[in-house]
């Protein structure tokens, strides 16, 4: 009998040498090769050895809140159903059929008692166990002989923090909490908004594709140093129409003088595992008070006390190595589709507990910088495609994330400390890249 | 959100329930014109089309109170004028270069539609406007209703080999106009849109560059 719970599955093409020479580290050194962005075969070896090891990100717990139901979506480039059974347990299963290969559900989210393959209708529980095989005594059918798998491929590792639940591969990853590390922080923080610390997702996410490399986006999120040139655009716009259209005070500061203090602001992070996180301090307390949604952060105060509070209410967003971040009030989440190909998906997630005007919004705000048509990621997106173009200038072999990299201050625990504009968010899963592309 | 205040130029009586509906050919002259304002860039001409209350609106969900959903474009008047001053003004990299656009126009129809008719109370509630922005209350009588099927051909030019640029994209959608009139008569000239909402097949699929107006 096969067991149910699969060992790490093997990308059989991916190159088997170590990857490390990719990445080239030294003092005052921070510089990154042109073939980790643009090679296949470099591709195929990170769904093995990233994708196929780390902790990836899935889903909220909340997605499938009841018994039966389901949400589908990839886990680099095999595609997942996450599940909900009647004992309340959440699983994470291959959507394929072991028999001859269908995938089970092509919906994108739903509810089921069972899984039917609907090729030849196999028979699954929502656990993945195989439950029934079609016409199995039928002639021509499966004697006892038949080694029968024991179900669907079921991930071994599957956790959550505060209802964000990552699945592994690989049964031997640290736990969840651990392997976040400060990278919890970004969850805390963005939860404890709410006064009762819960999201709630109603809105459908923005999806986008763009011409470029799933690394892009994971160095852009937490890259203060874009900010003022490539959404020269936004900030002239910002200039004239400030809060009157929707900004709902994501970009303070109406002049672009005021935006680039205040962008220069705060810390960046490198944090082992590969995550990373910008953080600015804390918005005007004082002006938020006397504002329209005095009360509701009257009663954050009253929860969290006035210091956790300053700390909760500035800005911060995070990368968690490999395929997530947090912006805004939003979960981004990525997947690799090819070395130039990315899917981005944006879930705008409302406060549970805070005032309807408040996530409202907060909605137009997304609206008006990160949707197809907003001011702002259609950007980035443009960026990512003109990235990928330019570095088939392969004349050019390195690309330098060395900024600011003299003035980090490096903890024991390997936590790095950068200026607010350093590239340290850029260069740490860069960091964890090298790590694991190293072996095999 | 604030709501729209009532069109101020409509006339009382003028959509007594005898009033003739609007001929296909004139709706369709009214979508011609407006498309070509916005395939030649006449952006702030286009804006004109509008009732100060007008609204142009590109849902995911159109099901949806915004109140609770992003929008893909949910523009007031000032969004309008905010997006058309970004697009003429600022130099911005998802429009460097430009994209070029042609409407294809068909399947045009012409319905009238009183403030009491279910399905544009129902497009108003989702707007969370309320049924009163449906026309100017002493009216009591119909808002247009143009529908059509719309194909937008997209492609960016300048250096057509690179990626990104040179390809020509369709963006298919069916287009909902609520028009009402600003002035007495039944020429087209007076035809302002108080909604244009825009249902894209695509809309929770993946979307590329939608930074133009369509
Ligand atoms: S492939 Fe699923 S039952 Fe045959
Ligand atoms: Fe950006």
């Amino acid at each position: 009998m096969t067991s149910i719970a699969g060992t790490i599955p093997i990308v059989r093409s991916a190159p088997q040498e170590s990857l490390e020479h990719l990445v080239d580290q030294g003092p005052n050194r921070f510089r990154v090769h042109t073939r980790a962005y643009t090679d296949r075969a470099i591709f195929d070896a990170e769904m093995d050895r990233i994708f196929n090891r780390t902790w990836v990100f899935v889903g909220l717990e909340s997605e499938v809140a009841s018994p039966g139901d389901y949400k589908t979506t990839f886990i680099g480039l095999q595609p997942v159903i996450m599940t909900r059974t009647d004992d309340g347990r959440i699983h994470v299963l291959v959507n394929r059929c072991v028999h001859r290969g269908s995938v089970l559900a092509r919906e994108a989210r739903g509810n089921a008692c069972e899984l039917q393959c609907p090729y030849h209708g196999w028979l699954y529980g929502m656990d993945g166990t195989l439950t029934a095989v079609s016409e199995r005594r039928d002639p021509g059918g499966y004697s006892d002989a038949f080694d029968a798998p024991a179900g669907l491929f079921r991930l071994p590792r599957v956790e959550s923090y505060r209802g964000f639940v990552f699945a592994s591969f690989n049964a031997g990853v640290a736990p969840i909490s651990e392997a976040l590390g400060r990278a919890r922080v970004l969850i805390d923080r963005r939860l404890d908004m709410s006064p009762t610390g819960h999201i709630v997702l109603r809105s459908k996410p923005y999806i986008a594709r763009y011409q470029g490399n799933w690394k892009f986006i994971l160095e852009n999120i937490n890259d203060a140093y874009h900010f003022m040139h490539t959404h020269k655009g936004f900030v002239a716009l910002q200039a004239r129409y400030g809060d009157s259209t929707g900004d709902f005070g994501l970009h303070k500061g109406g002049s672009g003088t005021a935006m680039r203090a205040q962008r220069f602001r705060g810390n960046t992070w490198d944090i082992p595992g590969g995550h990373a996180q910008l953080e600015r301090p804390a918005l005007d307390l004082a002006q938020e008070l006397a504002g329209p949604f005095g009360d509701y952060y009257r009663q954050l105060i009253a929860l969290r006390g006035e210091e956790a509070m300053l700390d909760t209410a500035g800005k911060i967003s995070g990368t968690i190595f490999p395929n997530m971040g947090m912006i805004h009030q939003q979960i981004r989440v990525w997947r690799p589709i090819a070395p130039d190909l990315t899917e981005v998906e944006i879930y705008p997630y409302e406060l549970e507990g805070a005032p309807e005007a408040f996530n409202a919004g907060m909605l137009r705000s997304q609206e008006r910088f990160y949707g197809p048509s907003g001011y702002g990621m259609s950007d980035d997106i443009d960026i990512f495609a003109r990235n990928q173009q330019g570095l088939a200038g392969s004349a050019v072999e390195w690309l330098i994330l060395e900024r600011g990299i003299d003035s980090d201050e490096m903890g024991p625990d390997g936590l790095c400390r950068g200026l607010p504009s350093s590239e340290a968010p850029q260069r740490a899963p860069w960091r964890e890249w090298q790590k694991l592309m190293s072996r095999a | 959100m604030d709501k729209p205040t009532p069109v101020q130029t409509a006339q009382p009586g003028i959509f007594a329930a005898e009033a003739p509906t609007l001929s296909r050919q004139a709706a369709e002259d009214f979508l011609i014109h407006e498309a070509r304002l916005l395939d030649d860039w006449q952006l702030e001409a286009w804006n004109q089309l509008f009732t100060d209350d007008g609204i142009y609106w590109i849902p995911l969900d159109e099901t949806r109170p915004i109140g609770t959903s992003v929008s893909i474009v949910h523009d007031t008047a000032l969004g309008r004028e905010e997006r058309i001053f970004h697009l003429t003004r600022n130099s911005f990299p998802a429009q460097s270069p430009r994209s070029r656009t042609l409407h294809f126009i068909s399947n045009v129809s012409v319905t009238m539609a009183s403030a009491s008719s279910e399905a544009l109370k129902a497009t108003w509630g989702v707007l969370e406007c309320g049924t009163q922005a449906t026309g100017n209350p002493e009216a009591q009588g119909a808002d247009i209703i143009v529908r059509s099927n719309q194909i937008v051909h997209e492609m960016r030019a300048g250096d057509v080999r690179q990626r990104g640029l040179g390809e020509v994209r369709s963006i298919v959608m069916t287009v909902e106009h609520v028009l009402r009139r600003a002035a007495p008569g039944d020429g087209v000239e007076t035809l302002r849109i108080a909604l244009k909402k825009v249902l894209l097949i695509n809309r929770d699929s993946w979307l590329g560059n939608m930074t133009f107006l369509i």
